[in-house]
């Protein structure tokens, strides 16, 4: 795995992770 | 009782600064420094780190991140586990905002409700039945929003601090959090909280013991499950018609 894949890889892993988290307090709202 | 404890929002707003400008913040920041330096030992950089902090801002889901990632984790394990470590928040959203008044539940609580933390959410449980509704929200916000803010500095400090202090004091910061949420939380009135909290202190090993991956659900479902059980029967008075 090189520098750049591991990196692009990341930034996905993080805005999987923000999406989730997000999703979980907007449920509440209504 | 207080009805009109702050005269209008704005000083609703600023209260809930002076509130959080102790030890809410000094927590959250603790905890925060502990991560960054756990995100340095794992290899992310400085920016990585302290974005989760800024967009997540849920420490276990950050920790969980982090682990999964390193460990070489599919994308949608990582964002179906990190999901599921922030569901606390839906009963914590479900609880505290349907307290405040009508005219604040809008659509703009969907930018408010990333603000909502443990910290935030255990103070304005405890401060809310004595303010006004409608001055309810402001206070939140002025709650929420320096925990918010301050979180992705203390990660970026805990990054750079990493090498200086031992492991065991960064990790140990972490652990600062959960502890402040259990003082605060163990100062709300009802006895069910207190009786949760001290079941959890007894299943909690006891379910260790028996299975170490499924303890920390069972001890929470099974504490929280017997402590409604138990004031509901015994303890709660009786219902009375509740005033809107």
């Amino acid at each position: 795995m090189n520098l750049e894949v591991q990196g692009w890889g990341v930034w996905l892993a993080l805005s999987a992770a923000c999406v989730g988290t997000y999703i979980c307090r907007a449920a509440g709202v209504k | 009782v207080t009805q009109n404890r702050f005269a209008n929002r704005r000083e609703a707003f600023w209260h809930g600064i002076r509130d959080a400008m102790g030890a809410p913040v000094l927590v959250l920041f603790a905890g925060m420094v502990g991560f960054g330096a756990m995100g340095r030992s794992h290899g992310f950089d400085a920016w990585m780190t302290g974005l989760t902090s800024l967009l997540m801002f849920a420490l276990p889901g950050q920790v969980v991140m982090l682990e999964m990632f390193i460990s070489g984790s599919s994308l949608l394990a990582i964002g179906f586990a990190v999901t599921l470590t922030s569901t606390r928040f839906v009963t914590m959203v479900v609880t505290l905002f349907p307290q405040l008044h009508r005219r604040d539940r809008n659509p703009l609580l969907y930018l408010w409700v990333h603000m909502l933390a443990m910290t935030a959410w255990a103070v304005s449980m405890r401060e809310f039945p004595s303010i006004s509704p409608k001055h309810r929200l402001n206070y939140f916000i002025g709650l929420a929003l320096p925990c918010w803010l301050i979180s992705p500095l203390g990660t970026v400090l805990g990054y750079y601090v990493a090498g200086w202090v031992p492991a065991a004091v960064t990790l140990g910061l972490v652990f600062i959090n959960p502890l402040f949420f259990l003082l605060t939380f163990t100062d709300v009135k009802p006895w069910a909280n207190r009786i949760a909290i001290g079941l959890g202190c007894i299943l909690g090993p006891a379910f260790f013991m028996v299975d170490a991956d499924s303890s920390l659900l069972l001890t929470g479902l099974v504490g929280g499950t017997l402590a409604y059980l138990i004031d509901r029967r015994w303890l709660r008075p009786r219902p009375l018609e509740v005033s809107a």
